[in-house]
């Protein structure tokens, strides 16, 4: 093979081989869908009374049940309750909220995520996103 | 220097394998029912009861240190033996999981700041003004634990009344003085099985639990119990030793027809609300304005407290108003006699001026100082100067005198 | 002047990343990235020699780091930006930023408390980058979606692949010795029997600490905007890095105020 061909021959066969590794980056850059996760709440909560799960927390409230989502907006850390304070404090950057899950104070500037929540027989089902 | 470095180096690989040899490991990677991780169960037996069960609480949530360790030492880093006491109960009972806002509201209940206690004390031996306001800074059990500050009715406060409240740690002190105080555990803590090396932890609370501190003054807890703390001396002797019954403190103690309450098995707990025992958030001075529950909310009221709260005990049942002990037996209501206690005449009375016909009462109470000794101030710990000694003239088991207050007739007793 | 790099610091930086990366690939035997935290604490108290062996791994990754930057401060002063081109001097000094990355993943996988919270601000920063974002969260971190399994395939790729790419100029200069190799696991050991590594169980606290070497940034996250403090802060050093040659004395400069501003952010931090 004369050495124009042999190059042509590299080149084109170092594009077939990116082809491939971007076909290859491009599947590992992939996630598989999950569905949406759902869980049960059986306690009877009580006024005032709220549940801590490790994604959300759960209370009652004048206009039904509340989920609030434990994921801090600001960068995603759990956050964490604080009953002295009546508040929800977010243990990286001390981030607070209001036990509605309005944002107080710190870094964050948003408020704490509402989740879907519904009524069943066996109790409440709150819905976690995907 | 290459001859060293392979010594240390021999060395330190005989250091790492001895150190593996002498280890403890565990069998496996312990977790509760929840999925989390709880290594103290891989050396631990203890068994509590069934409501914090050992394989669905473990034992770090309450006794905290660390719970993803098994080398002694790491794993007990922070560890607490008493997790209701109060310097610590917000991270242990009271966490965010379990009981929350229960230890800002015990904290603030007289049980634990003894408020009126030392009000009344300060105030009678005129260290206070009588215009004073009741609530004064630095006037509770904790305020006095940190600041150390004394006088002469403070003194006396710690040396003589510092054992009954809810910041002294248990254990403490020794003999009957030990098993006081202890946060929530003071009165939710029975013992348990010997085999099952764990105290439990329970809501029917016992008289017993009430009684350890509530046996002194108007002798609330002796009383209801059927016990009366008589002037006998230990009387009948037999066979020369003292043949009466005696208190954990060594008090001799006279039997009394028990209170109708307690004959119907009925505790201290099932009667006083959580929102007495535990405070309702409310800072109050004095155990007038704390206590709520009266002799109308089950006898004649509709299960409401003379603050207008529910009675969670009183249940209706079949159209009548029962109360469902904290045993789980149900107790019909008697109705308040129409003419007895209903009628114009009687308006006045309090229940207990007529169903309480007789009442231990103490007089001549002298109290003496002797600046010469020492004596255990119970909230520093430790002893200084001034001993402190009570006595009185006699006590008497007596029809009670009446006395007016505000518009009600009540009893009056001294001591 | 011309300064001479110490031998020993370039060897035992080199003699600490082999060991790092072989008892890494040890300890991935035992771990299972679906739960990482039971492995993690299954190595630790069930594995013979288990907690010694992440000890191990644990110093001898924290020594590669501490002698990397040691390794890059001789080089500057050293003035090796001047005799390589700029593609070769922008690879040596990548080896910075993914050596941090991978020892900052390795906390990531262990899945305790600092663990978990680490991934989730790594990938909240990481998706805020502009078109590669999504991309470089998707191979690095996706903790939300995937636990710590990203996280973990990317500390393996990560070290052993720094390893491998400067191993391949390294080592051909010449073979890292046994004794260096000896010396520093010896060193590693000896740091291993006396300070066990850190492990945090969830907890409700309202204050937890991150990575010894990212208390800084998580302190400045606190008081500016993620992509400020978390983005356009750590790319300061690497940019100079990257550029040095084109002005010694100024970035120099700047890299020693950097570091000056990062040690009392990290002071702040620690203090909370």
């Amino acid at each position: 093979m004369s050495p124009r061909n042999r190059r042509s021959f590299l080149k084109l066969s170092g594009l077939v081989l990116l082809g491939l590794g971007g076909i290859g980056l491009f599947s590992a850059v992939k996630i598989l869908p999950r569905p949406p996760r759902k869980v049960l709440v059986k306690e009877k909560l009580k006024e005032g009374q709220i549940l801590v799960r490790p994604e959300f927390f759960l209370r009652l409230t004048e206009e039904g049940p509340l989920a609030l989502s434990r994921r801090c907006p600001h960068l995603g850390c759990p956050v964490t309750y604080a009953p002295d304070k009546e508040e929800f404090v977010c243990p990286c950057h001390q981030s607070r909220f209001s036990l509605e899950g309005r944002y107080l104070a710190g870094p964050a500037k948003k408020d704490l995520a509402r989740l879907p929540v519904k009524k069943t027989e066996g109790g409440l089902i709150v819905e976690l996103p995907a | 220097m290459k001859r060293y470095l392979l010594f240390l180096g021999i060395l330190v690989l005989a250091l790492v394998i001895g150190r593996e040899a002498l280890r403890h490991r565990a069998p496996k990677v312990y977790t509760t029912t929840s999925g989390r991780i709880e290594m103290c169960l891989a050396c631990h037996e203890e068994k509590p009861e069934k409501a914090h069960a050992r394989e669905v609480v473990g034992c770090s949530p309450c006794h905290l240190g660390d719970p993803l360790r098994i080398d002694r030492q790491l794993a007990h880093r922070g560890i607490i033996k008493n997790p209701a006491d109060l310097r610590v109960v917000e991270k242990t009972c009271g966490q965010p999981a379990c009981h929350p806002g229960y230890p800002e509201r015990v904290k603030k209940s007289l049980m634990a700041t003894n408020r009126g206690i030392i009000d009344t004390l300060r105030r009678y031996w005129g260290e206070v003004p009588a215009h004073a306001p009741a609530k004064r800074p630095g006037e509770t059990v904790r305020e006095l634990m940190l600041s150390g500050e004394t006088s002469l009715a403070l003194d006396y406060f710690r040396k003589l009344c510092g054992t009954c409240h809810l910041w002294l740690e248990k254990g403490k002190y020794p003999g009957f003085l030990g098993e006081k105080g202890g946060g929530c555990v003071a009165c939710h803590l029975v013992p348990g099985e010997k085999a099952k090396k764990h105290p439990v932890l329970t809501r029917r609370i016992p008289v017993e639990n009430c009684t350890r501190c509530h046996n002194r003054s108007g002798r609330i807890g002796l009383t209801y119990q059927g016990l009366y703390e008589d002037e006998g001396y230990g009387a009948p002797l037999v066979e020369g030793e003292f043949g009466a019954e005696t208190l954990e403190d060594g008090r001799f103690v006279d039997l009394i027809p028990p209170d109708l309450h307690y004959k119907a098995g009925l505790t201290c707990a099932d009667c006083h609300l959580p929102e007495e025992t535990m405070g309702d958030g409310k800072e109050y001075v004095h155990f007038e304005e704390s206590v709520e529950v009266t002799c109308e909310t089950c006898h004649g009221g509709q299960g409401l407290t003379r603050k207008g709260r529910r009675h969670p005990k009183v249940v209706e049942k079949e159209g009548r108003l029962v109360l469902k002990d904290n045993a789980g037996k149900e107790h019909p209501l008697k109705a308040p006699d129409p003419v007895k206690c209903r009628h114009e005449v009687h308006r006045r009375l309090s229940c207990q001026a007529c169903h309480a016909p007789r009442v231990p009462q103490c007089f001549g109470c002298h109290v003496r100082r002797d600046p010469r000794e020492t004596q255990l101030d119970k909230l520093a710990g430790r002893e200084t100067a001034g001993a402190w000694e009570e006595f009185r003239s006699y006590m008497r088991y007596e029809t009670p005198t009446l006395g007016v207050k505000g518009d009600e007739v009540l009893i009056i007793v001294p001591g | 002047m011309s300064y001479r790099l110490r031998p020993w610091v370039s060897w035992g930086l080199a003699a600490s990343f082999l060991l790092a990366v072989v008892s890494g690939l040890l300890a991935s035997y035992p771990f299972h990235e679906a739960f990482p935290l039971i492995s993690t604490v299954g190595i630790e108290t069930v594995l013979p020699f288990g907690s010694f062996l992440r000890a191990f791994h644990f110093y001898t990754g924290q020594l590669t780091f501490l002698l990397l930057v040691w390794h890059l401060v001789e080089a500057l002063l050293n003035h090796a930006e001047r005799r390589r081109p700029l593609w070769r001097w922008s690879l040596l000094v990548s080896t910075f930023p993914l050596v941090t990355l991978a020892l900052f993943t390795g906390y990531i996988v262990r899945g305790d408390q600092t663990g978990l919270a680490a991934g989730q601000i790594a990938e909240h920063l990481a998706l805020r980058l502009p078109l590669i974002g999504l991309v470089l969260n998707r191979l690095l971190f996706a903790v939300a979606e995937e636990g710590v399994h990203r996280a973990f395939m990317a500390h393996i790729y990560l070290s052993v692949g720094v390893l491998v790419i400067s191993g391949l100029w390294h080592f051909r200069l010449r073979a890292v010795r046994l004794e260096d190799l000896a010396v520093w696991a010896t060193l590693a050991a000896a740091v291993s029997l006396v300070l066990p590594v850190s492990l945090e169980a969830p907890s409700f606290e309202t204050l937890i600490k991150g990575p010894w070497f990212f208390l800084g940034i998580q302190e400045l996250l606190r008081h500016l905007p993620p992509w400020l403090a978390g983005l356009v802060f750590p790319s300061i050093p690497v940019l100079s890095l990257v550029f040095f040659r084109l002005a010694p004395r100024g970035l120099a400069l700047v890299l020693v105020l950097w570091t000056g501003t990062y040690v009392i952010l990290t002071a702040l931090g620690a203090l909370r």
